[in-house]
């Protein structure tokens, strides 16, 4: 277990993105960089590994990540269905200026993924 | 890196034109070159945002339907014409309808951040042409 937790707050690379996910019962995950085709899946088998049953909230932080498309966005779909079954709150955290911010209105998924300015309370 | 060397050449004509394998890997390199050439060309980040996200949407599409046997070649040819921003992406496979792939989001956004998306197919592959207007482009001029 101790094993697993520290696996879970490590920073992990999967191509062009860097993933760092830490906290319990809130966890934070933040995706920095580059998400395309090529790691969609890689960063969500880490998030999915990532999961623990005491996890009651889920923010997804891409203020730090560069460049989203529509492998990204289906990801992030998949990701808040999965934890949604699982009766896990999720976030997804981008400033209105940032690359993710822009694909997720653009694609009308703000409400789907519960888009959000900043972290915080909520 | 020797493979961008390789693969691209900056024509007379001031564009840029890449030639890559039509797999994944090739992705964020034709991200990298567009970013570098669109800022050469006067394009600000909203612009440049949107251009390279097209192009991204389309060349990641051409990985998916490349040549179902073999890796063919994924290529992207941008040029700028009277301040307004012209990319072809090809590949030499056939795109099936969106439908088949989960509902098609990324021609969605590429119609959503380009000015004019045309997808034209035929027996040697599929190319994508889109064009987006440039708030302040380089002029031919100060580009020589």
């Amino acid at each position: 277990m101790t094993n697993g937790d520290e696996f879970a707050d490590a920073e992990t690379q999967h191509g062009s993105a860097t993933v760092a996910i830490s906290g319990s019962p809130t966890q934070i995950v933040r995706i920095d960089g580059d998400v395309d085709i090529a790691n969609a899946y890689d960063i969500d088998q880490r998030v999915s590994t990532a999961y623990r049953p005491e996890v009651d909230h889920v923010v997804v932080d891409l203020a730090g990540t560069t460049y989203l498309d529509s492998a990204g966005l289906a990801m992030l779909v998949r990701l808040c269905s999965r934890l949604g079954d699982a009766r896990t709150k999720v976030t997804v955290v981008a400033p209105p200026d940032s690359a993710a911010h822009r694909v997720i209105v653009l694609s009308g998924l703000s409400a789907e993924l519960r888009l959000r300015d900043e972290t915080g309370p909520t | 890196d020797d493979v961008a060397v390789i693969a691209v050449k900056r024509s007379t004509d001031g564009g840029l034109h890449i030639r890559l394998p039509a797999q994944s890997i090739s992705l964020a390199p034709i991200r990298a070159m567009m970013r570098r050439w669109l800022a050469i060309q006067g394009a600000n980040s909203d612009e440049t945002h949107d251009v390279v996200l097209a192009v991204g949407e389309l060349a990641s599409n051409a990985c998916i339907h490349a040549s179902p046997m073999a890796v063919g070649t994924l290529s992207v040819d941008a040029r700028m014409v009277e301040g307004v921003v012209h990319v072809v992406v090809g590949d030499e496979g056939r795109w099936r309808p969106p439908a088949d792939r989960g509902g098609g989001r990324g021609l969605t956004i590429v119609r959503a951040v380009a000015d004019t998306l045309s997808i034209e197919s035929d027996d040697h592959g599929t190319r994508a042409h889109i064009e987006r207007a440039l708030m302040s482009p380089r002029t031919e001029a100060a580009a020589k």
